[in-house]
């Protein structure tokens, strides 16, 4: 079947589809909707009720064990003049806004010399897996060691350089980018995304840029960036979407100090929900984010037609 | 072989005297170097794991810390398997995985098919939902589906874990997503000419030409489910019921932590995840023929 | 108000009900769940016990294990399953999420520091147990009385201790020795080893080579229960406390209390006698210890296992120095074994629990180490105390239960610790603001949350 693929003469083009009845119209439809059936129907099993029940309880006091109170917008209210809402939210776009390019730009330049063809390719792929199988929790106690004042790896080898490297997590100024430093350990799990998005691009592209004389810098900005666009546009956005929830690194590492330094969001909603029997209040916290992540992921998705190049998109008559 | 050679921003302005093999072997020198500095980097913790497995528990709390440790005890190792039901709990764990894997490659190829290659009535505002689905913190979900999952008489079963396995999952669907819509569509109408159905299109044009998606579903959903601790810990109750990464943390105690011995168990934990990237990872570097359609 | 929670209760039933309905048609499992979970047990069949308790360490799991089967055993139609689950947070989210649902472990392992007995009191998380200590005569009387009073609340009883623990200087005694200095006393009444005393002995055990420091004499532990210990031995507090134990607000701004804390941050900042909170919090304190580069610490009695697999010095333990108040005072408290109110099986359990709360259960625990028994006999014991082993003056962790000032009272207390307490602590384990200031801000920031919580 495959192979008889290329000899087939091209296609006649949507405007022949949309002569067709309105019976085809209703059969396209239906087929969407049962190929995505799966998702839709796992979604009213077990993702819709606790998601509604969760909204509910945002506008409740719940501590979890007696009955919840409706108080309407109270959690709202207390949430907006939350100095410590307003602390974790900024904590974490910070986190968010230095991640997530980070990890992007490295992500793609690692992936980049991954996908050459050189000696060890299969080695260098694996070494560059190898952080995300660690479990976190065996990680850490390594982790802190790393970032030791006295003894860390990092201090010892900033001191050859003749400088005096800060006390990583117990200093509140470096206590953030120590995390941020941390997750970037982690480049390596997303870099199979980025060399499956490369094996996309057709060759041709490459060699008929080659004919065309245009260097490699070229050819990258011109071929390999705008072929990337779908898998980039998937790793903003659900870099996006984790980064803003970050939670298990402050969990483990540092319960969100010194001084609250790291007090990420969700750690905070997670101690008003199980530590300080406020399941409505963090609920609330909760569902506030989901419209903030929304709202962004929005205006990505829109945008998405400007910068985003779909290979197999429909294109429009 | 059809491998493909990208060409590397870093090096581009090479010095143009330089041959074309000249070149290319500066550039993978350079590249050596970089991936061999990154590689030391990533070794240490799986070098560290390795060296704390092998240490008397004296010897763990040693600072700075040891890298060979002064007597190598590789009775850890038998030690971590018999201190928790090792083989019962890999046990456990792989049958939850292998299912899982199973149920995600249908559903999520079947769904991301939908919105990547399908036109209907309500495609985008569905994929935004369920985007969405991703927004919403677990831990505020967490009760809701507990009490859910109690009424159906779900808890302490291995339900929870693998039945919605079966119904997609947004973040793989998104991903598969992306690699399906790159695919170009003279593809599906070349074949919906040839009288294919949708389903012909997904299972012979689609699915064979996405090895390397379905290979990251398969990779990201062995980790995953593999490691998985959060659900696991809520729903399971039994330990003969228990996972391996749930296991694993019986060795953390209140005060102390047998680092020995959860190390020893963690490396025999990760080695079938570790073995399975490095075996498979090599399709990616078999790129997809499929340029020939367009001409 | 009263409709209002009905109604919201109602909505989560029946959305999930509506939601099961679904799910049943589509794929439900075969099986029925057990009887613990389902709400409605069936009155014939075997009670089975919901057993959760966090690991603590193996020996525990093992001891928890074998009290789960010695009691099936001899208890026809009873049965005990024992669910362990990791230690720290991760079991705080596992018990709340049961108690959530409706479905409380009918035995686990209560941590009064995280859920105030107020708040158990004003919840009604737990099975009160008076009626059985009164049908049962059970004999209280071997408990520590005041690990017994940790669970009571409004005159009800909701747990029974399992341990009582405290803290006590562990010291070096090889490098004490070499200095020639008199350690610690084991004694708690002792009246003689101040605040002075200690700080000239840890000036003298602190070394520097040029200015990096080999040894230091002492390591501040910032836990709070360890700080405390400072506070209540200078006659300062964590807080004031109405005549019904409640906590009413902050003590830290007492003159006892900031000179305590002032003496602590002096250790670490003026005398520079400790490391600083960076290099503890990176290397932990039991490490800094055991390799010698720290001469004193101040930890919990459980602690012990994690010091006897030292080998390189002999260590003991003493008393913590006396500061201004008549009397030592050390932070404290324990845990309780407890029953979830919503337990369908309220006499197995209560019979359940006298086992686990037995002498022999608690020389089990003692076995496994980690532990410091609630019972007086257990806690004086040959096989608590063991004369065989490091540290040579156990007898001062018996002694010290008598010392324990208790965890504050305070609905509020866990979420004003880690939002007011332990942010501003770290100013002033940072060298950022003087002991007064601290106190201070924690005084006013904390009024709001204590008024609040008082139940």
């Amino acid at each position: 079947m495959t192979s008889a693929v290329p000899t087939v003469p091209p296609s006649p083009g949507p405007a022949a589809a949309r002569h067709s009845s309105s019976r085809r119209a209703l059969q396209r439809n239906l087929e969407g909707w049962l190929f995505a059936s799966p998702w839709i129907i796992g979604f009213f099993l077990w993702t819709l009720g606790p998601m509604l029940a969760s909204l509910v309880i945002a506008f409740t006091k719940w501590d979890l064990i007696t009955a919840p109170t409706y108080i309407g917008l109270d959690n709202f209210r207390t949430l907006a003049n939350d100095s410590l809402t307003w602390q974790s939210l900024k904590v974490t776009l910070v986190y968010a806004v230095t991640s997530v390019p980070l990890h992007i730009v490295f992500g793609m330049v690692l992936a980049l010399m991954l996908n050459t063809h050189i000696r060890g390719q299969r080695f260098y792929r694996t070494a560059f897996y190898l952080p995300s199988v660690l479990s976190g929790v065996a990680v850490a106690l390594l982790w802190r060691w790393l970032f030791s004042t006295e003894f860390g790896l990092f201090n010892v080898l900033l001191s050859y350089a003749g400088i005096t490297g800060p006390s990583w997590l117990g200093d509140p100024k470096w206590a953030l980018p120590s995390l941020v430093l941390m997750s970037l350990w982690g480049v390596g799990a997303g870099t199979i995304i980025y060399l499956a998005g490369l094996q996309g691009i057709p060759t041709d592209l490459y060699e008929a840029a080659e004919v065309d004389g245009a260097n490699g810098w070229r050819q990258f900005w011109s071929i390999t960036v705008p072929m990337m666009t779908p898998v980039l546009f998937f790793q903003l956005v659900t870099g996006i979407i984790f980064a803003l929830q970050v939670f298990t690194q402050a969990f483990i590492m540092t319960s969100g100090g010194p001084n609250n330094a790291t007090l990420f969001y969700l750690l905070y909603l997670y101690r008003n929900a199980f530590e300080y029997f406020r399941m409505g209040y963090a609920s609330a916290l909760a569902w506030v984010l989901f419209v903030f992540i929304l709202v962004l992921t929005l205006i990505l998705y829109r945008s998405s037609g400007y910068w985003v190049y779909y290979e197999g998109e429909e294109k429009k008559a | 072989m059809a491998t493909i050679e990208q060409p590397l921003p870093t090096v581009a302005k090479s010095d143009s005297r330089l041959t074309f093999r000249q070149r290319t072997a500066l550039r993978h020198t350079l590249i050596h170097l970089f991936l061999i500095a990154g590689v030391v980097v990533m070794f240490i913790p799986l070098a560290w794991t390795l060296s704390t497995s092998l240490k008397s528990p004296g010897e763990v709390y040693l600072f700075p810390p040891t890298w060979i440790p002064k007597e190598i005890l590789w009775s850890n190792y038998a030690k971590a398997v018999t201190a928790i039901p090792f083989f019962r709990y890999l046990w456990n764990t792989s049958y939850i995985t292998l299912v899982s894997i199973a149920g995600k490659v249908i559903s999520i190829t079947l769904v991301a098919f939908s919105f990547a290659r399908l036109n209907w009535r309500g495609r985008d505002a569905v994929f935004l939902l369920m985007l969405s689905t991703m927004m919403l913190p677990p831990h505020i979900t967490l009760i809701p589906q507990f009490i859910l999952f109690k009424y159906w008489g779900w808890i302490d079963t291995f339900w929870p874990l693998i039945v919605p396995t079966f119904f997609g999952g947004p973040w793989l669907t998104f991903l598969v997503r992306q690699y399906f819509m790159t695919l170009p569509r003279e593809l599906d109408d070349a074949a919906r000419i040839d009288g294919c159905s949708s389903f012909g299109v997904y299972s012979r044009i689609i699915m064979p030409m996405a090895k390397p998606a379905i290979l990251i579903v398969i990779i990201y959903v062995f980790n995953g489910t593999w490691n998985e601790f959060l659900l696991p810990l809520i729903f399971l109750h039994s330990p003969s019921n228990f996972t391996l990464a749930l296991g694993l943390r019986m060795f953390q105690g209140e005060s102390s932590t047998s680092w020995n011995l959860l190390m020893a168990a963690s490396l025999l934990t990760m080695l079938p995840v570790i073995i399975l990237f490095f075996f498979s990872q090599r399709h990616f570097i078999q790129g997809i023929v499929f340029t020939g359609v367009k001409a | 108000m009263q409709q209002e929670k009905l109604t919201r209760r109602a909505f989560l039933r029946s959305s999930a009900a509506a939601a099961a309905a679904l799910g049943l048609a589509a794929c439900a499992p075969a099986q029925v769940a057990p009887s613990g979970e389902g709400g409605e047990a069936p009155a014939a069949e075997a009670a089975t016990l919901i057993f959760v308790c966090d690991t603590i360490n193996e020996g525990h799991v093992k001891a928890r294990d074998k009290w789960a089967t010695e009691f099936s055993e001899a208890n026809p139609g009873i049965v005990v399953e024992h669910q362990p689950v990791p230690a720290g947070p991760d079991y705080t989210t596992k018990i709340q999420t049961l108690f959530a649902a409706g479905t409380p472990p009918d035995m686990y392992r209560y941590l009064q520091e995280n859920t105030p007995i107020i708040t158990v009191d004003a919840k009604q998380m737990h099975m009160q147990l008076d009626d059985y200590i009164a049908r049962d005569s059970y004999d209280l009387t071997d408990f520590r009385p005041d690990a017994v009073e940790l669970y009571r609340w409004n005159g009800k009883t909701y747990a029974l201790p399992r341990d009582y623990g405290n803290q006590n200087l562990y010291y070096n005694v090889d490098l004490l020795e070499a200095e020639g200095l008199e350690p610690p006393p084991p004694d708690w009444n002792d009246t003689d080893f101040t605040f002075e005393v200690f700080l000239d002995m840890v000036q003298r055990l602190t070394k520097k080579e040029g200015d990096r420091t080999t040894q230091w004499g002492f390591l501040v532990n910032r836990g709070q229960r360890p700080y405390a210990s400072w506070l209540y031995s200078n006659g300062g507090a964590l807080v004031h406390k109405n005549e019904q134990g409640v906590a009413t607000e902050s003590a830290m701004a007492d003159p006892a209390t900031v000179e305590a804390m002032q003496f602590l941050q002096d250790l670490m900042y003026t005398h520079e006698v400790s490391p600083r909170p960076d290099l503890e919090s990176e290397l932990g304190g039991v490490e800094l210890f055991a390799t010698g580069r720290v001469a004193i610490m101040l930890t919990n009695p459980s602690d012990v296992n994690r010091f006897r697999v030292i080998e390189a010095f002999t260590w003991d333990v003493g008393t913590i120095p006396l500061g201004k108040a008549e009397r030592r005072g050390t932070g404290g408290g324990g845990t309780g074994w407890a029953t979830g109110a919503a337990t369908n099986h309220p006499d197995e359990a209560w019979a359940f629990m006298q086992h686990i709360c037995s002498a022999q259960a608690q020389l089990d625990e003692v076995a496994a180490g980690a532990t410091t028994p609630s019972r007086v006999s257990v806690v004086t014991s040959d096989a608590f105390l063991n004369p065989d082993l490091p540290p040579a003056h156990a007898a001062a962790f018996a002694q010290a239960q008598e010392f324990v000032v208790r965890d504050p009272v305070n609905i509020n207390w866990p979420e004003i610790t880690q939002r007011i307490y332990n942010p501003a602590m770290d100013l002033l384990w940072s060298g950022a603001a003087d002991a007064a200031t601290v106190g201070q801000k924690i005084v006013e920031e904390s009024a709001e949350l204590f008024a609040a919580g008082m139940g």
